[in-house]
């Protein structure tokens, strides 16, 4: 038989990346909290695009792969298999024509089914060309070759990355290491580095150790290295990729299985098409578990110079091409992953061949040493540390490091392990977390009651929420910031929160927590909202007509009706742009002459990464110390917020009304490598701006604290104070008025531990000592932290002491059971 | 024959196994937190209960600007200004923009006659709490039109 033209290849590896793309979306839409967060709201337009797409594409790779089928029709004994694959694809592609299945699929088992059933065709495929195609020859396992493969490949793995260090930390903010430190850390990351492959190279003997007891060991060997890499494949996406995503249970673990299953078959099957030729000399069994990569070997050692080169490069590029939209390093991670496996096989098919099973037990003596290695360096370090500076802790230094090196930080999260007190509070922050909407209806929040028409006119309130705005890209929290005067303008004939936070690290529970003034139950759904809607109350009780842009959250948070106008209705979530929404504002007040008190809401999305990462700067622009994008996109939304002032004091409305221009929570633009809002809470993710223009007449009767903590959740009973109603303290899970009467004593929250709470996962913080100090529990990565927030920037590392730690696990333990009871949840 | 061949199997299965669990467990070695200790009393100021307490607090943790604001209002209350003083401006150095303890500090300085220190931390009160009587009271007694307002 002769050698499989490319082509052949490249057919199989589209045919199963559109497989794999159909089943991954299927279990993201089977995902309740992907589907709310990504699916649903269009967050990411190419997911559309390929949904759109999906029957069109799915006819193209079955009629690919159907005509590289063809010249075995001629064959009996396998034209069934393949007619057979042939007619049940058709079908199915008619049925996808008739009755698109990826466009209506949603948070329900059917996705999970789906899922599941599209990864049978690659499957299918797979095994179809390894009953057409003859199985080369292979004979067992050359344990030299493979042992020094694997070192070889620890050291390219290790630098690999290492090159590309110097690079990254321009790109990362927050990240100062003396040489040093950086020796320390680049000499512990190869040693991890070289554990890591030992490891593998483990497996790979205990492979050859089990095929021994069989007949036929070499094609054993090959086929147990197959199994070992769908295990390795269904606990990673399970461990790493389902975890992030809130994904778990019975359900995860076979979609997880399943995608393993289906990777590793379509990896034999592209093996075989790669390694198979008429007459060759056979391969051993890990040489064709490489095949599908360096197919029979590379035969020049120029070749393997120009591979080896190769793969910093691929990898700095493959980092950096998702660095801005990744979900937490997530998909850095699995980049690392595919880097590690073509190192190993670039590095096998560069080894020298001794011949089959030569090693025996003395090549264990190598992994005996790496073990022995990195133990000894972990104790050393652990021994030395008490007598090293602060800036040479360990710890501290190998924090810093996992930011600019992906691979140490694959490494770095594989590594945590939780002690039975651990494990058992991370327990509880889950179960507080994506809660159960069933039960008992949640608690209704009554800031006043009875709650009736305030006396007196009603200023106009303009609710400005722009999501993801950074309070340290506003210009009168950092000076730096030249590119916000028009906001700078507003701000001196306002009053300044220095110390506002968003009590949710994300939209999805900081915009209903605004509009609810307070904490919620962590819930992708809030259901039966209006009881808690203290905003929406507020607005009723005095008459005002709510004019706002309806997101997919706020579809939730409210009822449509004769008081609620939506402005740019035709706009998706992602399109929401506040220079668009004030001139359709100004025209509505135009019109109006505000004879009625108006409410306006808009949560615009001009800073969010996902839309301010693609725009393209003018000429000249720059901003030094800043993300261009990011910071160019602030500031044009800048001048609309000006042009809009600007309209509200010509139309003598300025000093009627109040403004608030706020976020609903902040974003990692850079910080220690970290882009984007995930799941995951630091300092820059929690801090906002908070600007609130209140009409003169208001400002001569009430006095402030700008120094003590604000949360966006303060937002509402703020308007209920201003607006004459006397708002009840109803505790510190909940809002408070900003404005008081003068002499009201503030200084309580001074002293209050506050809780804070991630909106995508189970991670919660404490605030404390006026905002001076942020502890944070995440039970996805198991790690805790804890910054000092009392200087401006990123925050500074606290080292944890036990202290630290039970007291702060206590009092989110206290808070976060005081809000299930106030909900009448229980909760383990 | 076929036992010794067997038996050699068997070891060369179980060598790497035995390796590798060991990797694994070293790998694995890292606790996610220190070692688990009480929750100890809090030292976040909440109360002028135990000032004993409260100077243990603050040795322990010297930057807790909320402990330093209870004791100075302590000695305060005890007749000790100085140490009052020192406090206050303790907790001025570490967070500038404490405006309860400007009005502190410039209730102690109106105290002692030092106008003009009491008008600068009355100023800056008010810059961080605009509205605040007690800011302006101070003010008012600095300029000598008022009997101020009892914090």
């Amino acid at each position: 038989m002769n050698r499989r033209p490319p082509v052949i290849v490249v057919a199989r590896i589209a045919h199963a990346i559109f497989f794999l793309a159909v089943s991954a979306y299927c279990f993201l839409a089977y995902t309740p909290f992907a589907y709310r967060q990504f699916i649903k709201p269009g967050v990411v337009p190419a997911i559309s695009e390929f949904v759109n797409l999906s029957p069109a594409l799915f006819c193209l790779v079955v009629l690919i792969s159907v005509f590289t089928l063809l010249p075995f029709m001629q064959r009996p004994n396998r034209r069934i298999s393949v007619v057979a694959y042939a007619v049940t694809m058709a079908a199915v592609g008619l049925w996808a024509i008739v009755r698109p299945a990826l466009a209506g699929i949603a948070d329900s088992p059917r996705s999970l089914l789906i899922g599941l059933l599209a990864l049978a065709p690659p499957i299918w495929l797979a095994a179809i060309d390894h009953r057409v195609t003859p199985a080369p020859p292979v004979e067992p396992i050359d344990e030299r070759r493979a042992l020094t493969a694997s070192f070889l490949a620890g050291l390219l793995g290790w630098a690999t990355y290492a090159v590309a260090v110097p690079f990254r930390i321009r790109q990362t903010v927050g990240i100062d290491l003396s040489p040093p430190a950086w020796a320390l850390a680049l000499g512990s990351s190869l040693v991890a580095d070289v554990l890591v492959f030992a490891a593998i190279f483990l497996v790979v003997q205990i492979a050859v150790g089990a095929a021994r007891f069989t007949r036929a060991p070499a094609r054993v060997e090959y086929w147990l290295l197959i199994a070992a890499l769908s295990a390795s494949l269904a606990i990673v996406l399970y461990g790493l990729v389902c975890a992030s995503m809130a994904f778990t249970g019975p359900d995860a673990a076979a979609a997880s299985a399943a995608i393993g299953l289906a990777v590793s078959a379509v990896w034999a099957g592209i093996g075989r098409l790669r390694a198979a030729r008429d007459g060759a000399q056979p391969l051993d069994a890990l040489a064709l578990f490489f095949a599908p990569v360096v197919g029979r070997g590379v035969q020049t050692r120029l070749r393997t110079m120009i591979l080896v080169g190769a793969l910093p490069v691929l990898a700095y590029v493959l980092a950096g091409a998702v660095a801005h939209f990744d979900w937490n390093f997530l998909i850095q991670k699995l980049g690392v992953l595919v880097v590690w496996l073509l190192a190993y096989a670039v590095t096998h098919a560069g080894t020298r061949a001794y011949g089959p099973r030569r090693g025996g037990i003395p090549v264990l003596a190598a992994p005996l040493v790496a073990l022995g290695l990195f133990a000894g360096v972990g104790a050393s370090l652990a021994a030395v540390a008490p007598r090293l500076p602060p800036g040479l802790n360990p710890q501290f230094v190998l924090d810093r490091f996992a930011a600019v090196d992906p691979s140490f930080r694959l490494i770095r999260d594989a590594r945590t392990v939780r002690s039975g007190d651990t494990a058992r509070f991370y327990a509880y922050l889950k179960a507080h977390t994506f809660v159960s909407p069933g039960g008992a209806p949640r608690a209704d929040i009554d800031f006043a009651q009875p709650l009736t028409a305030s006396p007196g006119p009603k200023p106009l309130i303009f609710l400005f929420i722009v999501d993801s705005l950074r309070r340290d890209y506003v210009s009168v929290y950092n000076p730096a910031a030249t590119f916000t005067p028009e906001i700078a303008k507003l701000a001196s004939d306002s009053f300044v929160f220095e110390r506002a936070f968003t009590r949710y690290a994300g939209t999805a529970m900081a915009v209903p927590s605004i509009w609810a003034g307070g904490m919620l139950m962590h819930e992708l759904e809030h259901r039966r909202f209006a009881g808690r809607n203290s905003l929406m109350k507020l607005l009723t009780a005095d008459g005002y007509q709510v004019v706002m842009t309806i997101d997919h959250i706020a579809k939730e948070l409210v009822t449509r009706g004769p008081r609620l106008t939506e402005m740019d209705p035709q706009l998706g979530t992602m399109q929401v742009d506040l220079c668009r929404t004030v001139d359709e504002l100004a025209a509505m007040l135009d019109a109006d002459q505000a004879r009625r008190p108006m409410f306006v809401y808009t949560l615009s999305q001009n800073a969010h990464i996902a839309n301010a990462a693609s725009r393209k700067l003018e000429p000249g622009e720059s901003y030094p110390g800043f993300f261009p994008p990011v910071a160019s996109s602030i500031r044009r939304l800048d001048g609309c917020v000006g042009r809009f002032v600007e309209f509200l004091k010509r139309s003598r409305l300025y000093d009627r009304s109040i403004i608030i221009l706020t976020s609903d929570h902040g974003d990692s633009l850079g910080e220690e490598g970290r882009w984007g809002h995930a799941y995951f809470m630091f300092p820059e993710v929690m801090r906002i701006p908070l600007i609130i223009h209140v009409p003169h007449e208001m400002r001569t009767r009430v006095s402030a604290d700008l120094a003590r903590v604000a949360f966006s959740t303060d937002i509402t009973p703020t308007l209920y104070a201003l607006l004459g109603h006397d708002a009840r303290d109803l505790g510190s899970l909940f809002g408070s008025p900003l404005f008081v009467a003068p002499g009201t004593d503030l200084s309580a929250r001074r002293r209050e531990p506050l809780l804070l709470a991630s909106s995508y996962g189970p991670v919660y913080g404490m605030l404390r000592q006026n905002g001076r100090v942020l502890y944070t529990a995440d039970a996805v990565d198991a790690r805790e932290d804890a910054f000092d927030l009392g200087r401006s920037g990123p925050g500074t590392r606290l080292a944890l002491t036990a202290e630290m730690t039970a007291t702060n696990r206590r009092l989110i333990r206290d808070q976060l059971s005081a809000l299930a009871a106030l909900n009448h949840v229980t909760l383990p | 024959m076929a036992g010794v061949n067997t038996r050699s199997n068997t070891f060369r299965l179980m060598c790497p196994l035995v390796l590798l669990l060991m990797c694994v467990a070293a790998f694995r070695a890292t606790p996610t937190s220190g070692p688990e200790g009480d929750a100890t009393a809090e030292c976040d100021g909440r109360g002028a209960a135990d000032q004993v307490a409260l100077e243990r607090c603050l040795s322990t943790q010297p930057d807790n600007v909320e402990v330093m604001t209870v004791l100075g209002d302590i000695e305060e209350s005890s007749g000790h200004a100085a140490r009052a003083e020192a406090l206050y401006r303790r907790v001025l150095a570490i967070d500038p923009s404490d405006g309860d303890v400007h009005v502190r500090l410039g209730t102690l300085l109106i105290a002692r006659g030092d106008a003009a220190g009491a008008r600068r931390e009355a100023g800056e009160a008010l810059r961080w709490q605009p509205g605040s009587p007690f800011a302006q009271a101070i003010l008012n007694r600095a300029a000598g039109t008022g009997t101020g307002i009892g914090r």
